[in-house]
């Protein structure tokens, strides 16, 4: 027995895309319904399910006419995850070393102008990559309305916060080679620091990782 | 009718469509075709991404629901997407305006 064109044809689409796993498989799930909706309507006017199915499969079109546009839709979503994970993570991770900081832990010596310098670089990366996070999502939205390709703003989004994590993060690791003895200390007698550093990296790294979908899925179109 | 031709205006067709009454996206497609006299040769499946691209831009909002005893993603139009089509409409008859006359043949004497 032959496949059934429908599943074929979602199968075929399913294939040609990339993207958020959920968001794709809500997706094919409408369209799967509505072509089991079309062929339902071939069959009410009296042609055979076989018939009906494939009447459906032709009118929904091809692969190649129909992935852009689904393809589109998934890189935006991509790129809408990028932008809120950034906006909460960067300001959340400043706010969370600021806490720590005033609850009295610190290095264990005075801290150099060096450092101190890289620290306020920290802050500055962090806020101006969840502004222009937020833009983003703004860009996203407005675009949405103007039929433009999402892929400039998920690029975008997608870069920043790359770079991003990987500025903020970089700065990070030096200040705590810089601090040498400091850093050291810091870890011994203060507990609280452990799990904020490894909280600290656990985020930057997701923030890369999506970062870097965002950056290809916007390169595949 | 060119599929070109149509794309462009889509966004409008969907929202005029929508604004008598939630639906899901086959109930969309019929309705479509329905109102043109089925002039639309748009491939059915284009309309799935543009209904969701029209949730992102703030002018549908989507949901799953039960109908006909099956998941169906139903759409409604929101508050902004009633505004935009009203806007859509008002461009589209000055831009009507507008080709008609400048299409039409100029009168004057034979």
């Amino acid at each position: 027995m032959s496949a059934d064109p429908i599943e074929v044809r979602v199968g075929e689409l399913r294939r040609a895309l990339r993207g958020p796993t959920r968001r794709k498989r809500c997706l094919l799930a409408e369209a799967r319904d509505g072509l089991l909706d079309a062929a339902a309507a071939h069959r009410a006017r009296g042609a055979d399910p076989g018939t009906a199915a494939r009447r459906a499969v032709a009118e929904f079109g091809t692969v190649a006419e129909l992935a852009p546009g689904y393809q589109a839709e998934l890189s935006a979503a991509q790129g809408r995850r990028t932008a809120v994970l950034a906006g909460l993570a960067f300001p959340g991770m400043t706010v969370g070393w600021d806490l720590l900081w005033s609850s009295g832990v610190s290095w264990g010596g005075p801290v150099s102008e060096q450092v101190r310098v890289m620290a306020t670089a920290q802050d500055a990366t962090a806020g101006a990559v969840a502004v222009a996070a937020i833009v983003g999502l703004v860009l996203l939205g407005l675009g949405a309305r103007r039929g433009a390709p999402a892929r400039h703003a998920v690029l975008a989004i997608g870069l920043l916060a790359t770079l991003g994590a990987l500025g903020c993060g970089g700065l990070a690791v030096t200040m705590n080679v810089l601090a040498g003895a400091g850093a050291v200390e810091l870890l011994a007698t203060n507990p609280t620091a452990w799990p904020a550093f490894a909280v600290s990296t656990a985020v930057m790294a997701v923030l890369l990782r999506s970062g870097v979908r965002s950056v290809r899925l916007a390169r595949a179109g | 009718m060119r599929p070109d031709a149509v794309r462009g205006h889509l966004d409008g067709l969907i929202l005029a469509v929508l604004e008598d009454g939630p639906a899901h996206g086959y109930a969309i497609i019929e309705a479509l075709q329905a109102r043109s006299g089925g002039e639309l040769d748009l491939p059915t499946g284009t309309v799935y991404p543009a209904l969701r691209r029209l949730e992102r831009a703030g002018w549908l909002s989507g949901s799953w629901s039960t109908v006909g005893g099956r998941e169906r993603r139903t759409y409604r139009l929101t508050r902004a997407g009633r505004h935009a089509l009203a806007a859509q409409r008002a461009d589209w008859r000055s831009f009507s305006a507008v080709v008609d006359a400048v299409l039409r043949p100029a009168a004057g004497p034979a």
